[in-house]
């Protein structure tokens, strides 16, 4: 949390010295105000079918989770935007990598992400454009991203096509060899991946159609295409032939190609009731292919507050290299005994409010004004059909400034 | 879902995306501007995503980036 705020502190900083000459009081009249938004999270998962020990143990795990977005205008075209997200996370699973060591206990599960993005708007073409620059670092994984999009609005604003890519590099084990990330009985075996990196390259589009005073679309699609070390080099494997008895480490082909496809549609069916909705589609060349779909009833009881449940259901194919507990055997190439990856279905629900009113929900007035403009809080119950259950409470105050 | 199911889903909606409505003015948008009537995730809901992706196999289709991050526990 420190660490956060001094983040945020700096690039206020940072972005309001670092301009070359002041902004003008005509300029100062037409900027956005700048705003800051607030997460929190909790998340816990029960289940009994864990990757680190080959399919068959537990999967409990504890995730508290806080991110501070921050975006301020700096000029009446220009927007950067910041975010930090701080992950602390106790698994009983990681500790079955090596049980003689508790490493959730440690410092090692702790996760940041940083994002920056800017974006300049044009707003005479009704356009925009950006890059965005992004960051994850925990103990044994690292990751860089960078990454720019464009879109267009039509001149009635009826219609907007948003196009992205982006190149992320993922690394294993940063600051000593991927070898210490194998299970403790598979040490001192030689080199059982051949790389540990992980390369993605995404291209991703969003054609919105607004269709009438009502109801608006969205169509997005996305390849992801990665390369590398696409295993976790803590899985283990165990096999149904006699003669192996230990575990081996998972192995997975080194190339996916991924494709999501998702349709949206909101429609303001009465002025107290919203339907939110969302079909997506996905496979890949692993094999897997999925459908999700997601609903929520956003219910006005005022203009500004609304009260609302949701679902979201998900089926899918297992990859073609799945196979559960001593399933596997010593012929087949690739192999894993990762749930995830598994066939299964997936039904979550629960419910949330949102809270915004127009006069703020209090503000101070010291110099330049500061108020907190939006509140929201979630719950979400999820349920796998591999026994896997999980909850989430989530809570978002949206600041102004 | 079969294969024909799956072109026919596409299609219907591919039409209702693309289909030529009336235009809408700009004094017609209340609905629209209200912030809970935009298209994407709530801000709320982003963690929520996060864990979908790890519990599933299925990432990605929303605007944005997928395949950072470990996801390993």
């Amino acid at each position: 949390m420190r660490l956060q705020l001094i983040t945020i502190f700096c690039f206020l900083y940072f972005f309001t010295q670092a301009q070359e000459k002041p902004v003008t009081t005509k300029e100062k009249k037409v900027l956005n105000k700048s705003e800051v938004d607030f997460l929190l999270s909790y998340y816990h998962q029960e289940g009994n079918n864990s990757a680190v020990t080959g399919g068959s143990g537990t999967e409990k795990l504890s995730d508290y989770v806080s991110s501070i977005i921050v975006t301020v205008p700096t000029k009446p075209k220009r927007e950067f935007t910041l975010e930090h997200t701080m992950s602390y996370y106790t698994s009983a699973s990681s500790d079955n990598i090596n049980p003689t060591t508790i490493s959730s206990a440690s410092s090692d599960n702790l996760v940041h992400k940083v994002n920056l993005t800017e974006v300049y708007k044009d707003t005479a073409r009704n356009s925009q454009a950006g890059f965005k620059l992004g960051g994850t670092h925990q103990n044994n994984f690292g990751g860089f991203s960078l990454g720019t999009f464009y879109s267009k609005q039509s001149e009635n604003k009826n219609r907007e096509f948003k196009v992205q890519a982006s190149y992320t590099l993922d690394k294993w084990a940063l600051y000593y060899h991927i070898s210490k990330l194998y299970p403790y009985e598979l040490k001192g075996q030689g080199r059982l991946v051949s790389t540990d990196k992980r390369y993605s390259y995404n291209l991703s589009f969003a054609y919105k159609q607004i269709l009438t005073p009502r109801i608006q679309t969205q169509l997005a699609g996305e390849l992801i295409y990665q390369y590398g070390l696409l295993s976790t080099p803590f899985h283990r494997v165990y096999f149904k032939d006699p003669q192996q008895t230990m575990a081996k480490l998972e192995k997975l082909p080194g190339h996916r190609l991924r494709v999501p496809l998702t349709f949206r549609l909101n429609y303001y069916a009465f002025d107290w009731l919203l339907v939110r909705s969302m079909y997506r589609y996905y496979t890949d060349t692993y094999g897997l292919e999925a459908h999700t779909v997601n609903l929520e009833l956003p219910f006005k009881i005022t203009n500004f507050f609304s009260l609302y449940p949701f679902t979201n259901y998900h089926t899918q194919t297992a990859i073609r290299y799945f196979k559960g507990y001593k399933k596997h055997v010593l012929t087949e190439k690739f192999y894993t005994s990762d749930y995830d990856l598994s066939t299964l279905w997936s039904i979550e629900y629960g419910g949330g409010f949102y809270y915004s009113p127009v006069n703020n929900i209090f503000y101070f007035k010291k110099g330049r004004n500061f108020a907190l403009k939006k509140w929201e809080m979630r719950y979400a119950y999820y349920k796998r059909s591999t026994g896997l259950h999980a909850s989430i409470i989530t809570t978002h105050f949206g600041f102004i400034f | 879902m079969k294969t024909s199911t799956i072109k026919v889903l596409f299609f219907i909606i591919l039409l209702a995306s693309m289909a030529s409505c009336a235009p809408v003015k700009q004094y017609q948008k209340a609905h629209l501007n209200d912030e809970e009537m935009q298209l994407g995730e709530r801000k709320v809901s982003v963690f929520e995503a996060d864990f979908h992706s790890y519990r599933e196999g299925a990432v990605g289709g929303t605007i944005g980036n997928s395949g950072s991050g470990c996801g390993c526990n």
